[in-house]
């Protein structure tokens, strides 16, 4: 790596366009579009450096996710980050001095809306102000990155589902599994029928950490440690588990009916008022349930979401394959090969009977994680931006917003009612 | 060829079907796997709505009609219950001393069964996989499969007719702890084997003289024409003092016993043929 800042960027956004050039091959000639549509921008192949192929991106909020998207945003072919906005400054001065100071900085988001040649904005800021600034942005007649989860409320989700609906612009949500290699593997299994009905969820994303941001002045607790506070934040739920909710709602195509949930603070007692651990049972139609659980006082079972049928058990995050039905034995496996080979020779077999392992003791299948290490984000900006260009709306974008995002506030909602929270309907 | 392995009744069952393609062989699979299912939900304690799981909750309390299937089932248990003196006893499985099935009430003519003492509970897990193989055995030579092998957790072999490179199917006794090593051979033609035994500090299967695990490192292998006799032969003579094994052996047509004992010596284990049974 050279010393120049730019240079890096450059190289590795070489890099990143030979990528895209190979999974736009890919997907143009695959017949996985008819289930994923939200792929087809990525058909396009990478854009030269002309100033018509340009887009002309606006970030809204570059703290920690915003930062890192900024970085995803600089390296993607035909994306000019034009803007930068954020009021907490030294995140905004770290943004810009990433960007190497070519953007314009705002500290107030309507401004940089206003700004002429902005196409689409992308905003990483906490929760309570995703619906101002998404129908802010709408109106404004933007194309939209929200990231998740959509919003603080119910009311709020609504609102912006139906500004995404009304608007002819393009509107994405931060949910990159849905671009994962390993995820769109395990959905292919799953419709493919390689586990059966799928009979249950079971999601956990478990650390051991008190999730503070360290904080210069106690004034700005609530400004940076915004996750902990129910006024800007839905803590875990929203944070969190929002994105297996996503990946259910995708797998099972459809919403949950109704949830239950215990949560509280049990551990980190520390003024916070969203709780440390949320444990939420999520029920689906047919009986289906997801079984879901963040804790943050014990990190041994990590992150993980299992999809189990009658036949088979996929791990996302670890991106393994489980089958239910077992490997032959041994003894059975050489029989074969020698009846293969036209030969009769004893088979030893014959001791006490094999029990499969309690935990499946199979290593698994490995799906496939052939996408160049990318979890997704690389091709959900590269997404954001082709859409963008081509003027082509992402399907099913919406739907999957706003069922994860409701889906957290209802968790969220049962855990501090102490009732069973129904789906509240459709923003139609 | 075509082959397949199954999960079923807490193990798994292997068919190879050398003289049979792909796409009768997947017909086929299909179909003995729903024979597998339904046989399971007959025959497994685990099963809660499954027969026999309804006569272990029930039968304490007074006589429990049962179906044709699981009287055949039970009706089989008797007789061999007979035939090996005792030695084999499907009612171990609440491993009480003096429990056993001469507290089962079987009544033929109204098809029920009731326990004369509570507590009392069936386990049909040695030989209800011998009784799905003969089942499964049936199905295929109904269907006109010339050639099977079918192994059932690897402590139960059904076979049909004859490896298509030989004139029978020859079978070792695998050693337990040298995989892939054979230590006798068996040469099935159209007839069956089971194995009994404990691994290293495993014990399960029970006395019935005195309702006691067996203990000791050893394995009992038997051949007959039956699958689901050959594993009642297998676990009864596991229990069975040497001295009484043959006698038990003369009342099985064609059958053919060896028994195995491992130990420990200077960390390695060693086995020993300690018996061995032809007519």
């Amino acid at each position: 790596m050279s010393s120049n800042p730019l240079d890096d960027i450059r190289l590795e956004a070489q890099e990143r366009r030979r990528f895209l050039a190979r999974v736009a091959g890919v997907v143009a000639g695959s017949s996985l579009l008819s289930g994923l549509p939200w792929m087809a921008p990525l058909r396009a192949q990478p854009v030269g450096d002309a100033p018509s192929d340009r887009v002309r991106i606006g970030v809204i909020g570059t703290g920690s996710r915003g930062s890192l998207l900024l970085q995803y945003l600089l390296r993607t072919p035909g994306v000019e980050v034009a803007a930068l906005c954020d009021d907490y400054p030294p995140h905004l001065n770290d943004a810009m001095a990433a960007a190497c100071g070519k953007p314009k900085a705002f500290s107030d988001y309507r401004k940089l809306l206003a700004m002429p040649g902005i196409d689409g904005v992308v905003i990483a800021t906490p929760l309570h102000q995703h619906a101002p600034i998404c129908l802010a942005a709408f109106a404004a007649d933007k194309h939209v990155f929200c990231e998740k989860s959509l919003a603080l409320t119910v009311d709020e989700c609504k609102a912006i589902a139906r500004a995404a609906s009304a608007s002819p612009r393009v509107f994405q949500v931060g949910h990159q599994r849905l671009f994962s290699a390993t995820f769109l593997h395990a959905h292919e299994l799953v419709r493919s029928g390689h586990i059966g009905p799928i009979t249950q969820i079971r999601a956990s994303w478990h650390r051991n950490n008190d999730w503070r941001r360290p904080v210069p002045d106690p004034r700005l607790e609530r400004k940076l440690n915004w996750r902990l506070y129910r006024a800007s934040s839905g803590g875990l739920l929203t944070e969190l588990a929002s994105h297996h909710l996503q990946v259910a709602n995708w797998y099972l195509d459809a919403a949950p009916l109704s949830c239950v949930g215990y949560g509280s603070v049990n551990h980190w007692k520390d003024g916070r008022d969203v709780y440390d651990n949320v444990n939420v049972l999520f029920r689906y139609r047919d009986g289906v349930t997801l079984v879901y659980d963040s804790l943050t006082s014990n990190r041994h079972h990590g992150l993980e979401i299992q999809i189990m049928g009658p036949r088979g058990t996929i791990e996302g995050e670890s991106g393994r394959f489980y089958t239910e039905e077992p490997p032959p034995a041994p003894a059975v496996a050489a029989l074969v090969a020698q009846i293969e080979q036209g030969k009769a020779e004893t088979v030893p077999i014959g001791a006490p009977s094999w029990k499969p392992e309690a935990k499946s003791g199979e290593v698994g299948q490995q799906l496939r994680h052939d996408l160049g290490g990318d979890d997704g984000t690389v091709l959900s900006m590269a997404a954001f931006a082709n859409a963008i260009r081509l003027g082509q709306q992402m399907p099913h974008m919406i739907e999957h917003a706003y069922r994860s995002g409701i889906a957290a506030l209802m968790g969220q909602a049962a855990m501090d009612e102490g009732r069973e929270i129904a789906w509240p309907g459709s923003y139609k | 060829m075509f082959h397949r392995t199954f999960a079923s009744m807490n193990t798994r069952l292997s068919m190879v079907l050398p003289s049979t393609a792909g796409q009768a062989g997947e017909r086929l699979a299909d179909e003995v796997q729903g024979l597998l299912r339904d046989q399971e939900s007959l025959m497994s304690r685990f099963v809660a709505v499954g027969d026999l799981a309804v006569v272990n909750r029930n039968a304490a309390r007074g006589a429990v009609p049962v179906s044709d299937a699981l009287w055949a089932v039970l009706d089989a248990c008797m007789r061999h219950h007979r035939l090996t003196g005792g030695a084999f006893d499907i009612a171990q499985g609440a491993g009480r001393p003096g429990h056993g099935m001469h507290q089962l009430d079987l009544d033929p003519g109204a098809r029920t069964v009731r326990f004369t003492e509570p507590g009392l509970q069936l386990d049909l897990g040695g030989i209800g996989k011998g009784i799905a193989l003969d089942l499964i055995r049936q199905f295929l030579l109904d269907r006109h499969v010339g050639q099977a092998f079918l192994s059932f957790g690897e402590s139960s072999v059904a076979v049909i007719g004859s490896h298509p490179a030989g004139d029978c199917w020859p079978v070792g006794v695998e050693h337990m702890f040298a995989p892939g090593t054979s230590l006798h051979r068996f040469d099935l033609r159209d007839g069956a084997m089971s194995t009994s035994g404990n691994r290293p500090g495993e014990t399960h299967i029970i006395d019935p003289t005195n309702g006691q695990a067996v203990a000791g490192c050893r394995t009992v292998s038997v051949t007959c024409p039956g699958a689901a006799d050959a594993e009642a032969l297998s676990t009864a003579l596991f229990v069975l003092p040497a001295a009484r094994r043959a006698d038990v052996l003369r009342r099985y047509r064609d059958a053919q016993a060896v028994a195995f004992d491992y130990g420990l010596e200077g960390g390695a284990w060693r086995v020993q043929k300690e018996w061995r049974y032809e007519q």
